[in-house]
């Protein structure tokens, strides 16, 4: 059997540059998704003050009703992509990236395994972990180790490369995926797995950590063992002219660099293109891969969150404050627009339209915060079957009561809150209009007297204080057009399994 | 009302010297708060870890680790002179001692003794482990005036890292066992 030479083939150089471009938009937009709660947990109840880690310096007020809005940090764009509270720019580059780092990753496995060059990371014997000791040694005496007999690289770099391409990388990934809330729907144990989803959000930070601090010692051993050599053989698959190696590596750099500038003035500037182009790939992907996935949770009563944080406040008008004080008796449900049989329900109407039909579930919000609830409503689809929708309906809108000019000062826009979705989440399991939470009736800073549960998504599309929901054929009429107030405003993706 | 003599300002059983000194002492803390070195070391207050056990593990897991370093050379090393070896008895005593104190200690005043005292002990370990690199000592040429010495590379290291682990804990970055965030909003 011949020996694979282990050198610098052209797909393991391109794969290493790309590799660097989209870690690097990874690790900045997805401090830009932490800027929005930043604050980190180990339990699924997110209970304000029982963070391990905070990254704010904001204190929230003891004495009156604050949101998960308040909490948000204002980052620069020099550690965050886009920076500046663009939690949707934030969020379509990471996903755009993780989906480039995606297929980066399995092209470089897939050639790393077809090539043979996989011998480069692994170890061979148990004997490389002494050399790896060995190694060590030999750097704390501020010299370099020996290389590996026809290996590119010495025992502790085989080691560590090992451990970053087979097992940190796919740990980011996984314990990413278990922040989906259609995978933690689908698949409760996978998120159970990591400790809970708070855990995963924990795990998937360090990984972040991780990433940062073998990029410092990355960068510094090249510099250490020799920058222009080293890329040479990065850059052109062998070492002929160190010099222009070198400028060609500040090149590279730079232009990585540029695309990230770029990235972050179009974000700032032009976010509805961004989300536009970005999103035509992402949301294929996000609907080929998760809109499939049916919730499926139930988790044990012990489970439920003493406490559930709120995001949006109530609103405040001089209507709801009098239909509230009469517990909803005045309160009204029209449901219409491309329906056979419109129609207006008041509480008692929809209770008696069927048993109640209860879940406990895992609440995901688009910040990051999570916590367990138990939900009582009935199903969207026996709403759906009462008003019959037309064949052309493709989507439902919900409107709510909430006026984010006048009751939600921290939002980043004005005007009435409502949310689209597509029509066939109606028909999902678990989606229902929750008229009960804990036991008890819909308390009005969660969204009393009717707000919607749809468990596959993000918090965000499960509108509060609805009165009106409204069945479509095009979302471009409402709002801005882009599928809710939160999509219109902020950016963010419509469909959001993840 | 009479004017009191400059010089009694400062003597120290004056009421003038107290309050003198009562009024640096009060304000010297809030002037370091508010400058901007404290706010570039704090990191603007934009990063705490409410960790204080695992803190605190790693604080003496650093101290011990200066302590096998220390044991380690005089293990490995013949002919060693006598105050080296009296030297390193102090080191691994204290290091020990203080990472007892500063893990068990339930009583705060106990824990941040072990935790200052450890760190002095590593600024002398700092300055005795760079110094040494350049100056050769009597009797342990092999150990000294040179850089290629792994285990003082490895105790610079762990004492380094508690320094800057102690002053996380100053700076409120971190915090140590018994003490906790007491994050209540």
């Amino acid at each position: 059997m011949t020996e694979t030479v282990l050198d610098y083939p052209a797909w393991l150089r391109i794969d290493h540059w790309l590799n660097v471009l989209f870690l690097t938009l990874l690790l900045r937009s997805g401090i830009e998704i932490l800027s929005t709660h930043p604050k980190l947990y180990w339990h699924d109840d997110s209970k304000p003050g029982t963070e391990w880690a905070r990254f704010t310096t904001k204190k929230m007020p003891t004495d009156r009703l604050y949101d998960t809005l308040d909490e948000e940090e204002d980052y620069s764009p020099l550690i965050s992509l886009p920076g500046h509270k663009k939690l949707g720019m934030g969020r379509h580059w990471h996903f755009i990236a993780v989906i480039g780092w995606i297929l980066v990753g399995l092209s470089y496995y897939l050639l790393l395994f077809a090539t043979g060059q996989w011998h480069r990371y692994w170890p061979q014997s148990w004997a490389t972990f002494a050399e790896a000791w060995n190694d060590i040694i030999t750097y704390m005496t501020f010299n370099l180790p020996p290389l590996l007999p026809n290996e590119p690289l010495d025992a502790i770099q085989k080691l560590t490369y090992a451990g970053v391409i087979f097992l940190l990388a796919p740990f980011q990934i996984l314990t990413g995926a278990a922040q989906s809330p259609a995978i933690e729907a689908r698949f409760p144990w996978f998120v159970r797995l990591w400790g809970g989803r708070q855990c995963a959000r924990s795990l998937h930070f360090l990984g972040l950590v991780a990433f940062l601090i073998f990029i410092a010692i990355h960068v510094s051993m090249v510099f250490f063992w020799g920058w222009g050599q080293l890329n040479a053989s990065m850059i052109f698959g062998s070492v002929r002219n160190v010099a222009w190696a070198t400028v060609c590596s500040f090149l590279i750099i730079g232009a990585i660099v540029a695309i990230h500038v770029a990235a972050t003035v179009w974000s700032l500037r032009r976010p509805a293109q961004v989300r536009r182009i970005l999103g035509a790939v992402i949301t294929r992907a996000r609907l080929i891969l998760l809109r499939p996935l049916d919730s499926r949770q139930n988790y044990p009563e012990r489970m439920l969150s003493d406490e559930h944080r709120v995001n949006g406040k109530p609103p405040c008008s001089t209507r709801y404050k009098v239909m509230a004080v009469h517990n909803f008796v005045d309160w009204r449900l029209r449901v219409g627009g491309l329906v056979e049989q419109p129609a207006t329900l008041d509480l008692a109407a929809i209770r008696a339209m069927a048993e109640p039909e209860g879940q406990r579930v895992l609440h995901n919000c688009v910040q990051g915060w999570s916590s367990i609830g138990e939900w009582k409503g009935i199903p969207l689809a026996l709403v759906a079957d009462l008003v019959r929708p037309l064949p052309q309906a493709r989507f439902v809108c919900f409107l709510t009561m909430q006026d984010n000019s006048r009751d939600e000062p921290s939002s980043q826009g004005e005007g009435q809150f409502y949310e689209v979705m597509d029509l066939e989440l109606v028909y999902k399991p678990q989606t229902i209009l929750a008229y009960e939470m804990n036991g008890n009736l819909l308390p009005i800073k969660h969204g009393a007297p009717l707000r919607l549960r749809v468990e596959t998504q993000v918090g965000f599309k499960m509108a509060k204080w609805i009165y009106q929901i409204e069945f479509i054929d095009d979302l471009r009429g409402i709002g801005y057009g882009l599928g809710g107030w939160r999509e219109d405003n902020i950016h963010y993706d419509k469909d959001v399994e993840i | 009302m009479p004017v009191k003599p400059r010089d009694a300002l400062f003597e120290p059983d004056s009421a003038g010297y107290a309050q003198v000194v009562g009024h640096f002492v009060e304000a010297w803390p809030e002037n370091w708060h508010r400058s901007r070195l404290f706010r570039v070391l704090s990191l603007g207050g934009y990063v705490a870890f409410d960790l204080p056990r695992a803190v605190t593990g790693l604080g003496a897991l650093l101290l011990v680790g200066i302590a096998a370093t220390h044991a380690y050379m005089w293990a490995s090393q013949d002919g060693l002179p006598r105050y080296f070896q009296v030297y390193a008895a102090v080191v691994i005593a204290g290091c020990l001692l203080f990472a007892g104190s500063m893990g068990f200690g339930r009583n705060s005043h106990v824990a941040q003794a072990g935790w200052y005292f450890g760190s002095v002990l590593s600024v002398v370990i700092l300055g005795l482990a760079v110094g040494t690199r350049v100056a050769s000592l009597p009797g342990m040429t092999a150990m000294t005036g040179r850089w290629d010495f792994a285990p003082a590379t490895f105790a610079l290291a762990f004492a380094g890292a508690f320094i800057g682990l102690h002053a996380s804990v100053l700076l409120g970055i971190n915090v140590a066992y018994p003490q906790r965030q007491h994050w209540e909003d």
